[in-house]
């Protein structure tokens, strides 16, 4: 391989410094924000996103013990994504449009 | 006319993204360590793969960024720093001898600094202290990285930070 085509070879790897970091780097909406729970404070604080309190204090998930409550994002929405222990003893996974706090299928 | 001043490329593009995203991430990660542990382990993973690249660069990459082009024996190091001391560094284009036995120790540092940061995240009290050692090492070697880059600066006459960002150092023709 000859000294040119290896600074050519040399900058597709600058490309791949540069993949890496959007792929490292690209989460970090909220700037600053260092984790789920800090981006959850953001989203809350700016109004996008409703409280998770509001969403369990519903008559629905009354008496049903939260196990695990996640907000991810889904195809550019914010859901919440709730693991749930029923009487019978059960696990259930439910999942919240987190804007509008309307139930989602899986 | 041969012998007039001319700009060689001596760090390609890759050596030089390398290394600035390298010293941005070391220092970001210095400062997240205790407020932002996701952004943190994010730069711990970036640091990873950028030393990986580098390590592959080093074994295939141009004439001055193979590992076989600048690591020399401790002597020629020991010779060069002697000659350094005396205020008339002996010339070499690419890393000198000192140099490369530098970019040799940051990058064991580093890679060790970082996975030992993965190891301790899945929790244990030892790779957490492992890890906080080797960042401090690592300070260290990039402190004297430093203040070596400043004095060959100054006793060669060239600014080797600018070379770092162009990739281009000043030579006669009649030195290459």
């Amino acid at each position: 391989m000859s000294e040119t085509t290896k600074i050519k070879l040399s900058w597709v790897l600058v490309g791949l410094i540069g993949i890496s970091a959007a792929v490292l780097f690209g989460g970090w909406i909220p700037a600053g924000a260092s984790n789920d729970h800090e981006v959850a404070k953001a989203l809350r604080q700016e109004g996008t996103i409703l409280p998770l309190s509001e969403l369990l204090a519903r008559e629905e998930l009354a008496g049903v013990r939260v196990i695990e409550a996640e907000l991810e994002h889904e195809h550019g929405r914010a859901v919440y994504e709730l693991e749930l222990l029923h009487d019978n003893g059960r696990v259930y996974e439910r999942y919240y449009d987190a804007t509008t706090g309307e139930p989602l299928g899986d | 006319m041969h012998n007039a001043p001319q700009q060689i490329t001596v760090w390609d593009p890759f050596v030089r993204a390398f290394h600035w995203s390298l010293a941005v991430s070391y220092l970001l990660a210095w400062v997240t360590a205790e407020d932002w542990p996701g952004l943190h382990e994010q730069l711990g993973y970036f640091v990873l793969v950028l030393l990986g690249l580098r390590l592959v660069w080093g074994l295939i990459g141009t004439r001055h960024a193979r590992f076989n082009s600048f690591v020399r024996a401790p002597s020629a190091a020991l010779g060069y720093l002697r000659s350094l001391a005396q205020g008339h560094p002996a010339d070499y284009l690419g890393h000198n001898p000192a140099g490369g036995w530098m970019v040799i120790g940051l990058i064991t540092a580093l890679v060790a600094t970082a996975s030992t940061g993965i190891l301790a995240n899945d929790g244990g009290e030892l790779w957490e202290e492992l890890h906080e050692g080797l960042a401090n090492i690592s300070l260290l070697l990039i402190a004297v990285h430093v203040v070596g880059v400043l004095a060959s600066s100054v006793l060669h006459g060239e600014n080797l930070i600018r070379a770092m960002l162009t990739g281009k150092k000043t030579r006669n023709a009649t030195d290459v």
